[in-house]
């Protein structure tokens, strides 16, 4: 299977001080599939974002989240605004790299 | 205790207003809020900046908590204490414990916005050495003596520890003052029903009105977390009491047309920019963020897109019922209000004619730069050295036509290029 994700990951539009972080869905139509995935890696799904048109996760051990634009595949890490400074890029890095691994179900 | 703000809160939805137990608010962000204060204190100097910031927090904060106490049938001090503290978090402010008498005591405070949002955004880059927390001061204050039943401005209140230094938390000392009487006067929902005029129609209603009802929706079941913090759109945001800003702006105003004349239209023009500021940062982080994109699809830069964006946000934010009365791309814009929530302040509470704000004319001129001066595809630049070249290069001029707060029937401006 290969990976859902773009290789592209960047500081995103607004980012302030590494906090917020963007990729992109390959194929914008399987953000749904995506977002299905996601969930059953044990991210939490926070609700009351659908009605927007988000599929909204967050990491219950963090507190990060991520943000999936449902019509356009984009993909926003935002990690916990408590996150110290120092590992800020990490942790970006870490969740990207985990959400590479995400297969559609 | 999480407080629902929705148990206080009233639209005027005829003017795209809203208030929270009887006091008007607004949604501000961090980048706004901070620029704000700093328009204050580069007006008076820092030490007078920050009494005059806390004490139209204190002000503010005391007609708001007297309304909120009296609605929510709250009678005992704990009662109130806590009801002040679970409100300030919901409103995106951070979190207070309030461990205050009748007499004083110490607040400690966590996340608080304006100490917090400094050193997220300039705690890097900027050393400071005086307190941010104006706001959160005041609103202690304004708490003991409403939990107590005292008279407002018998208690003060100074912080005594910022984090913006480096230090680990907040701390605000509360302690009975001898100061005169303080007059906690604000709009309320029924002076602004007497005075605000009928509303109309501007152009492009039908691309502005569903758009507002999508950021309402979203906006109304966002509050703060369990830290007080309200993460949405990429920035932190607030519900803000609306006379805070106003009370601070008349207030600066007052001072440097008795003491310095010669300086007023200098500071008339640092509220102008704090408009642009919250154009460009606010509205220009919310049509770039991911939230925007899910509602109505990512910006094409199409310059009439941003426009009607704008003006919907304005509305979903509680700025008033801005209009569009004409547009030209790359030429002209004509933006009517009935009124704005500082010229309605302006015109209830201040003397009639002097207004103190620069939001719609500022806004005015951050629309136009972010229609014409962003590149949106494929992907925007909301940032630091944006806004400045954005200041450098400016070719729009903007002139208020109307000025509700001056008594004519509307807000009025125009920005065309130079």
């Amino acid at each position: 299977m290969s990976c859902m994700l773009a290789p592209e990951f960047v500081r995103d539009v607004g980012c302030r001080a590494n906090l917020l972080w963007r990729c992109d869905l390959v194929r914008a139509e399987r953000s749904a599939a995506f977002a299905q995935a996601v969930a059953a890696r044990g991210f939490d799904a926070v609700p009351e974002a659908t009605r927007l048109g988000l599929a909204v996760f967050e990491e219950r051990q963090t507190g990060h989240r991520l943000v999936v634009v449902l019509r356009t595949g984009r993909v926003q890490v935002r990690l916990d605004a408590m996150t110290p400074h120092e590992t800020r890029v990490d942790e970006a890095r870490r969740l990207f790299a985990c959400l590479q691994r995400v297969e559609a179900p | 205790m999480k407080y629902d703000l929705d148990l206080a809160r009233l639209h005027l939805a005829e003017h795209q207003m809203d208030f929270l137990a009887g006091s008007p608010v607004v949604g501000h962000c961090h980048h706004f809020n901070l620029f704000w204060d700093q328009t204050m204190d580069d007006a008076l100097g820092e030490d007078a900046g920050r009494r005059v910031r806390t004490a139209a927090a204190h002000k503010s904060s005391y007609k708001f908590l007297r309304g909120l106490v009296d609605a929510a049938g709250a009678v005992s001090p704990v009662e109130r204490l806590h009801l002040a503290g679970a409100v300030f978090s919901a409103m995106g402010h951070g979190k207070l414990h309030l461990a205050v008498g009748r007499s004083g005591g110490l607040v400690r405070g966590e996340q608080l916005h304006y100490g917090f949002g400094w050193r997220e955004k300039y705690g890097k880059t900027l050393t400071r050495s005086s307190p941010a927390d104006a706001f959160a001061t005041g609103f202690s204050a304004a708490a003991t003596e409403v939990a107590y039943n005292l008279d407002p401005g018998s208690r003060s209140a100074h912080e005594e520890r910022c984090v913006v230094d480096g230090s680990a938390g907040c701390s605000i000392r509360v302690s009975a003052t001898a100061s005169d009487p303080m007059i906690p006067l604000g709009v309320d929902p029924e002076s602004a029903r007497d005075v605000l005029p009928p509303s109309f129609h501007g152009q492009y209603e039908d691309r502005i009105a569903p758009m507002v009802s999508g950021l309402r929706e979203f906006l109304g079941s966002v509050s703060g977390d369990e830290r007080g913090v309200i993460e949405a759109f990429g920035v932190l945001v607030t519900v803000h009491l609306a006379d805070y800003y106003n009370h601070a702006a008349h207030d600066v105003l007052d001072e440097i047309a008795r003491d310095k004349p010669g300086g007023v239209e200098a500071f008339r023009g640092l509220l102008l920019e704090a408009g642009r500021s919250c154009a460009f940062h606010t509205f220009g982080g919310v049509l770039s963020s991911p939230e925007w994109e899910a509602m109505a699809g990512a910006p094409s830069g199409d310059p009439l897109e941003i426009v009607t964006g704008c003006v919907a946000l304005a509305r979903a934010l509680g700025f008033g019922r801005w209009a569009i009365e004409e547009f030209e791309p790359d030429r002209r814009l004509v933006l009517t209000s009935p009124s704005t929530y500082e010229s309605l302040f302006s015109r209830l509470v201040a003397a009639q004619g002097c207004e103190a704000g620069g939001i719609f004319v500022g806004a005015g001129i951050g629309i136009m730069q972010l229609a014409h001066g962003v590149t949106w595809q494929p992907r925007p630049s909301i940032d630091a050295p944006l806004y400045l070249q954005l200041a450098r290069t400016n070719p729009w001029h903007v002139e208020q036509e109307s000025s509700f707060a001056a008594g004519d029937v509307l807000d009025r401006i125009v920005v065309t290029r130079r």
